[in-house]
């Protein structure tokens, strides 16, 4: 790789975690706004999210003392590995980190995030945060396990462990493969299911566990776990809209637009849906999780197969 | 009479029981009552003999509310009440039993019915009267480190009085007979468990509890409460410096939600005892104001109630519907919330016809809002599978802790003030009371939903019936040392308010017990063997009110479980 051509890919990964790390909360504002109109409120302004924000990150780190060395630390590791894999994945410009394997330290990452909050949470020794971690644990494993198998199902029609080879999954004609449909399908729910949206939001669950996993940051450390947990959330629907639609045709401006468009209609449709659910039972939460897994598992072994 | 028939059958069942005619005077006291004293040492052997009596005859005794008075100014000894409730005989049976100071001592009928315990170990807190054979005996209002031998609750205890600083106790940190502070205690069957702190404020409610949870992973293995952290004082308050017309506005501030009940629960008694005929028109503005205050408080705890379920659209929804109760109650009190219209003996405002027909226009507005978001969120499996046998409380265990109200008629009992013992203008209309057997959460949520309807209808029938005529009956000296209970349905629940009137229109005794007192002791049951994640709706699901529960005691004090008890603050310190 050149000189140039290595700088070249440097900037779009920055570009790219720049762009997950502004937008994501932005999203979520979104969301706020769409979720108050429903409930026939006017709702916080779409920035609320942002202001939180830096209302947290400018308190500093303080208040973690007598919490084991992994709880302080877990918020910029969590943010650390959020960060990583906003740089790998192409989102606003199309073009990722690139390099062999890097759909492999993808799926690690976005893994990573949830458990570094979980284990995190249970350092605290909070009573709270010892259960929040436990189900956030759980449903990551849940849910990350349903994602790699729909991924590897892709990935071995493909026949590579490029990321950029897998996008899109669908391709019509002689590549059509039906096993690719139903993986896709997979990591549109895992996408919402992991982006710990009702009636998967459990490891916080404010009125159950007082926030659970959350429950003993303040500050800048609360900050951190909160934006970190807001850019995986947008990295999983980002690499649904790669997967599902292809993006080669147009130019990067247009594509920038595109996606962020695309990315802010999925955001409303989730907390459409979400304006009408309730918080899950966890076990009926992971009932409906192995569901989507098995559906992956058919899938990777169909493509096994050559379907 | 059909009712005058009723306490006369009671009054043969006691009569029945009484061991040998030795040790019993038997009275009423007024409609509805019947008051029998008996000796302490056949206490226990009597409520024996007359759940038995009660049995032959198909009739349950249900423990209502237990009562301790300081009567040694009147006649040197101190008196336990204990009132049952024979609901199918539409009649109140207090059971009194005298103890001579210095250590009055009254046999425990906790054995006998286990409802009684909490009433009890009150009455060790706050008038000092022991019960040898109580199962398990212990403080239950007043703070641990509280001295001993102080019982707010006597004759000879100024109200104003202060006491000086109380010692930390040892370890400083945890309630008395509850665990260790470490997070990890034996637990159940040897095996460890976790302990969750549920308080000492409810992170959904808002108020002030404590339940302390032990779970093995998620599953609930353990539960137990300590409440009555909010301590206001008010029956030594209304007992010292008040007269029985400023009573009304200090019972209705007991509650928030439902005050407007504690209101007329309190003037029931005090007409009751005194013999005072309320006008029907003020009658049946008491029952409206009643059933909207029931509308407001079922509204609100159903919006609670998806709240915690994580459904806020729900409650946002539901609380939209309250906003139009309030209203009403705007427009028939002056204020959102009823307050401020009961005296004894009547009302103070009336209800005009243009009133009336502006509540039955927002009336149907909230009829059809309610049916329409409610009714498809009842829909909604998500939310329906969340609640489904969750939380279940027998149809036994309901009997035994006495459960009240919509809970209690959740799991089987059809028991409800409104018809059991018609106060207001209930006896003049037909109330519909929905009874279902499951007992779980779900079972909780319909009850509600029926009655919410049936409170709109009830409301529109006594609009319609109301008669013409004056508002108050003349209240004038009223006879000092009549006793007198009164009880209302809450929307939780049986509300009873007992009185001994005083010398010069004053009270001599006043016990409010509100539906939770009743409904919390539940609660660890039905906790028992269910998943963590059910518990807050578990909880919500008796429409718990801590503040009624917590009105009694005499000294504001604060303090959570794990900072050091600095139980009471002395010198200028603050005062309930």
């Amino acid at each position: 790789m050149s000189g140039s051509a290595a700088l070249a890919v440097a900037g779009a990964a920055a570009a790219n975690a720049a762009f997950a790390l502004t937008l994501a909360p932005l999203l979520d504002g979104v969301e706020r706004k769409v979720r108050a109109r429903v409930q026939r409120r006017v709702g916080p302004p779409v920035l609320q999210t942002w202001y939180d924000l830096i209302k947290l990150y400018r308190r500093g780190f303080f208040g973690l003392r007598g919490c084991g060395p992994f709880h302080r630390a877990a918020p910029a590791l969590a943010m650390g590995a959020a960060v990583t894999a906003s740089a790998i994945l192409p989102t606003v410009t199309g073009f990722g980190a690139g390099f062999a394997g890097d759909l492999i330290v993808l799926i690690y990452l976005m893994a990573s995030v949830s458990t570094i909050t979980a284990l995190g949470a249970a350092s605290s020794g909070s009573p709270y945060g010892v259960v929040g971690g436990w189900r956030e644990a759980s449903l990551s494993m849940a849910s990350e396990l349903a994602l790699a198998a729909a991924l590897a199902a892709i990935a071995c029609g493909r026949g590579s462990l490029l990321l950029s080879s897998l996008f899109p999954a669908v391709r019509l004609g002689a590549g059509f493969r039906p096993s690719s449909v139903v993986a896709v399908a997979a990591v549109a729910l895992v996408a919402y299911a992991d982006g710990l949206r009702l009636p998967f939001e459990i490891p916080e669950a404010e009125e159950e566990l007082a926030e659970g996993v959350a429950v003993e940051y303040g500050g800048a450390a609360l900050a951190l776990l909160k934006h970190a947990t807001l850019v995986r959330r947008l990295l999983l629907t980002s690499l649904l809209l790669n997967l599902a639609f292809p993006w080669g045709w147009a130019s990067p401006v247009v594509r920038a637009a595109a996606f962020t468009a695309s990315l802010t209609l999925e955001s409303v449709l989730c907390s459409l849906t979400e304006s009408v659910c309730g918080r899950g039972r966890p076990a009926y939460v992971m009932r409906l999780l192995k569901r989507v897994t098995l559906a992956s598992g058919v899938a990777l072994i169909a493509a096994c197969f050559g379907f | 009479m059909q009712r005058a028939s009723a306490s006369d059958v009671v009054e043969g069942v006691v009569r029945e029981a009484l061991p040998g005619g030795r040790g019993g005077v038997v009275g009423r006291p007024h409609e509805g009552a019947v008051l029998v004293r008996v000796s302490r040492r056949f206490l226990k052997e009597f409520v024996k003999r007359l759940i038995k009596g009660f049995g032959r005859r198909g009739a349950t005794v249900r423990y209502s509310t237990g009562v301790a008075t300081d009567y040694r100014p009147v006649d040197g000894s101190f008196r336990m009440a204990h009132v049952l409730a024979v609901d199918k005989l539409k009649t109140y049976l207090i059971v009194e039993a005298d103890a001579p100071p210095p250590h009055p001592r009254i046999p425990s009928i906790t054995p006998e019915l286990p409802a009684a315990g909490w009433a009890e170990r009150e009455a060790a807190d706050m008038v000092g009267v022991e019960f040898p054979g109580h199962p398990s005996p212990g403080r239950l209002v007043l703070p641990e480190g509280w001295p001993e031998g102080v019982h707010p609750l006597r004759k000879d205890f100024p109200y104003d009085r202060k006491l000086g600083v109380a010692e930390a106790l040892e370890g400083g940190t945890y309630v008395r007979g509850f665990s260790s502070p470490s997070p990890h205690s034996p637990g159940v069957e040897g095996r460890p468990t976790a302990l969750i702190p549920l308080g000492p404020y409810h992170p959904a409610l808002h108020e002030p509890e404590y339940f302390e949870i032990f779970v093995d992973g998620e599953r609930i293995v353990g539960a137990r409460y300590r409440g009555f952290f909010v301590h206001r004082g008010m029956e030594k308050l209304a007992e010292s410096r008040m007269t029985i017309d400023q009573v009304p506005f200090l019972a209705e501030r007991i509650c928030g939600i439902c005050g407007y009940t504690h209101a007329c629960a309190y003037c029931q008694a005090v007409e009751a005892a005194a013999r005072i005929e309320v006008p029907e028109r003020a009658l049946y503005i008491r029952s409206i104001l009643l059933e909207i205050e029931r509308l407001h408080s079922h509204l609100l705890w159903f919006g609670v109630a998806f709240h915690l379920l994580g459904f806020e659209t729900g409650f946002m929804a539901m609380w939209r519907v309250r906003e139009a109760v309030m209203r009403v109650a705007e427009a028939l009190t002056g204020n959102r919330k009823t307050y401020g219209m009961n005296l004894v003996g009547g009302v103070r405002r009336d209800i005009d016809v243009r009133r009336a027909a502006a509540v039955v226009r927002m009336l149907d507005e909230v009829e059809r809002g309610f049916k329409e978001f409610c009714g498809h969120a009842l829909k909604l499996g998500e939310v329906v599978e969340r609640v489904r046998g969750v939380g279940v409380l027998s149809r036994e265990d309901a009997v035994k802790l006495g459960a009240v109200g919509p809970h209690a008629r959740a799991s089987g009992l059809a028991i409800d003030v409104r018809v059991d013992h018609p106060y207001a203008a209930y006896g003049f209309v037909d109330v519909e009371v929905p009874v279902r057997d499951e007992g779980d959460v779900l079972a909780r949520i319909l009850v509600r939903y029926e009655e919410v309807l049936e409170s709109v209808r009830l409301v529109r029938e006594f609009l319609r019936g109301m008669p013409a005529g004056g508002l108050r009956a003349e209240v004038r000296d009223l006879p000092p040392l009549r006793v007198g209970v009164g009880a209302t349905e809450a929307p939780r629940g049986e509300d009873v308010h007992y009185v001994v009137t005083g010398r010069g229109n004053t009270l001599y005794r006043w016990r409010p017990r509100a539906p939770s007192y009743m409904n919390i002791p539940t609660v660890p049951v039905m906790l028992e063997g269910e998943r963590l994640a059910n518990a807050p709706i578990i909880i919500a699901s008796i429409d718990p009110c801590f503040s009624c529960t917590d009105h009694a005691v005499v000294i504001d004090v604060r303090f959570g479980v794990r900072r050091p008890l600095k139980a009471l603050v002395g010198g200028g310190g603050p005062l309930g």
